[in-house]
């Protein structure tokens, strides 16, 4: 008999309710557990406490922004390893990414393909 | 005697000069004139510059009557147009004198022309009750008088002009200096400068030009005003601070003239233009900018959230109705991605040019291979566009510094410009190769081309063709302003030809840093 994984957690870091629900869905219909945070401070205790497989992070976040808390995590020994994706409706995420030490971005609005390989592509790693 | 008169005559002269009115110049020479001439009674006619016409400027107080001014018909007196006088011994036998009965009055008189080069002021007429004989020294004195009294007027209305120059020199808004050229000692200022600068004119003239610039020092201004000293220019023009006597920095724009006159010593003249308000007012308008690009930013982010909401659950739902195979649904499930899709590019359309208002359009730039770049695109476009078939051919590999997304972002625009302008079924080429030591990507299609009258302005932001023999295109008009910008950033050209056979071809000229050239087609 196989061995059954535990499915790969995800935290998903998103003020906007819709969106949350939508990045929810869209993983856990392709066999990902999520758990949803609707500020920075909560994505920060979260991260800390679960130790997740992979963050989807917002830049503009209530509490500690995206940009910031990004680096807080990847500045953490315990955190660090934790691939982190910015998915945000801002600009030159590209920089944002190399300043925070972020695994990657997707820009806003994503093609829900493209979001999937992205994840999957973290998640291999 | 003569000699007597004539110092008269040079007396009236220097006297006069110092008159604020012409008409008591003429006074004064028509009275010293009848002295010396022994005439009994005299006037003056005096040409107006404007109207030409004759006016009466002067009679002595023993005028018999009330001359009245010679007219082209009519009036009771001729005029001397002549640069020499004209004398009369005998009323009795003058046709003129008879005619209006003038002899009554007179037995002689002269004319005498105020006369001077080209330029006739007017006459003066010295009357006389007996008759008399006009000897040799008296013709030279009535020419003298014309000619002092012309000298003279001629003298006052030079130094008038320039005493008026001066006055509006003095009175000018902005300051005008003259400086030396070797010294740069300020030897003139008007009353602008004190009005701007503070100083008074006897403080400022013991100042150089460089000591009222606090940020230039001698080596700095020697070296802007070359181009004046060798003659390269005749003028130049440049923005610094100059210091008033309060000690505050103002900006200006100065003007700086080499001026030569004929047997004088080159000075230099120099215009100070205040720019403080026009700083103030670039100040406002750049804060104005940084607050519009804020809330571009700002509208942009929160107009792309529901934007992401629609497109993502529409993908879902476009899943969904696959699995259960009703594709009239996503076929117009299909039609929404595609509008949102547009909404999309038209958010980011402001968004950049807002950004290359307020210079914040930013670059990432590395060193990028332009093959795999423009392969990708137009294998994404043909997998995506059925209308057209689109190829790509390539001379060579190119390599370039450039931003990857803003490349594609420039390229993507041309092709798409190049599916909305050109018929179904036809032709869009892309062609990469060299043009001198420049990488070149051409994309050409076969549609209406674009009329000479909007040529011109294809590049203009807002600019949306409206050919007469097609429709009009939705759009905001902005992908060619901002591919442009976008290209030029790079060092680079974007220019197009319109086709006569129809259609057209974009040309996206980059220098490149590496290139393989080979017979590759891809």
């Amino acid at each position: 008999m196989p061995i059954r994984k535990r499915s790969k957690l995800i935290l998903i870091s998103e003020d906007d309710p819709d969106i949350s629900e939508l990045l929810e869905t869209i993983l856990e219909s392709n066999g990902y557990e999520t758990r949803v945070c609707m500020d920075g401070h909560e994505t920060e205790n979260q991260a800390k406490k679960l130790l997740p497989d992979l963050i989807i992070m917002d830049l503009w976040l209530p509490g500690i922004d995206g940009t910031t808390l990004t680096k807080k995590l990847k500045a953490k020994n315990s955190t660090k390893n934790i691939p982190i994706l910015i998915v945000s409706a801002q600009n030159h995420l590209e920089k944002i990414v190399k300043q925070t030490r972020a695994d990657g971005f997707l820009p806003k609005p994503f093609d829900l393909q493209a979001l999937l390989s992205l994840v999957k592509k973290h998640l291999a790693k | 005697m003569l000699s007597e008169q004539i110092a008269l005559l040079n007396n009236t002269t220097l006297e006069s000069l110092a008159e604020k009115d012409r008409l008591i110049i003429v006074k004064n020479f028509t009275e010293i004139g009848l002295q010396i001439l022994k005439a009994d009674f005299a006037f003056a006619w005096w040409k107006s510059d404007n109207t030409k016409k004759y006016s009466l400027a002067y009679k002595t107080p023993n005028t018999p009557y009330v001359p009245n001014p010679p007219r082209k018909r009519g009036g009771n007196y001729r005029v001397q147009k002549s640069k020499k006088p004209l004398y009369i011994s005998d009323t009795s036998q003058e046709t003129y004198s008879k005619k209006y009965d003038i002899s009554s009055y007179m037995k002689s008189y002269c004319i005498v022309p105020i006369f001077f080069k080209k330029h006739n002021y007017g006459n003066v007429i010295f009357c006389f009750r007996r008759k008399i004989s006009f000897s040799t020294e008296k013709k030279t004195l009535c020419a003298s008088i014309g000619h002092s009294l012309a000298q003279t007027i001629t003298i006052h209305r030079l130094y008038s002009n320039l005493k008026d120059f001066k006055n509006r020199l003095d009175h000018t808004l902005d300051a005008v200096f003259i400086f030396d050229p070797v010294t740069y000692r300020i030897e003139y200022s008007n009353l602008g400068t004190v009005r701007q600068l503070g100083y008074s004119s006897k403080e400022i003239c013991k100042k150089t030009i460089i000591d009222l610039q606090p940020n230039v020092d001698i080596a700095k201004f020697r070296k802007l005003i070359a181009p004046l000293i060798w003659k390269k220019r005749d003028s130049i023009t440049f923005e610094t601070t100059l210091k008033t006597s309060k000690g505050k920095n103002i900006p200006v724009e100065l003007f700086i003239q080499l001026s030569s006159s004929l047997d004088g010593p080159r000075k230099f003249l120099s215009i100070v233009h205040n720019l403080t308000q026009r700083k103030k007012v670039e100040m406002e308008s750049q804060k104005l900018l940084r607050q519009k690009d804020q809330f571009f930013s700002i509208a942009s982010h929160e107009l792309k959230t529901p934007v992401t909401t629609i497109k993502g659950f529409s993908q879902m739902l476009s899943e969904k109705l696959k699995n259960i195979k009703d594709e009239e649904s996503r076929y117009f499930l299909g039609k929404i991605n595609n509008q949102v899709e547009k909404i999309d590019h038209l958010i980011n359309d402001l968004l950049d040019v807002s950004r290359i208002e307020t210079g914040k359009l930013k670059f990432d730039t590395k060193e990028l291979n332009l093959n795999s770049l423009v392969h990708n695109l137009v294998e994404n476009f043909q997998y995506i566009v059925t209308s057209h078939s689109i190829s790509f051919s390539s001379e060579g590999n190119f390599w370039i510094e450039g931003d990857n997304q803003r490349i594609e972002q420039v390229i993507t625009n041309l092709i798409t410009n190049a599916v909305k302008y050109s018929p179904p079924d036809s032709k869009i080429i892309i062609n990469l190769k060299a043009v001198n030591k420049q990488a070149c990507i051409e994309v050409e299609d076969f549609g209406f081309g674009i009329s000479e009258h909007d040529q011109e302005k294809v590049f203009h932001r807002f600019f949306q063709s409206k050919h007469k023999n097609h429709k009009i295109y939705p759009g905001l008009g902005l992908g060619l302003y901002i591919a442009r910008t976008i290209v030029k950033h790079h060092g680079g050209e974007l220019s197009f030809i319109s086709k006569k056979t129809g259609g057209t071809i974009f040309s996206i000229n980059i220098p490149y840093t590496k290139c393989q050239l080979e017979n590759a087609v891809s």
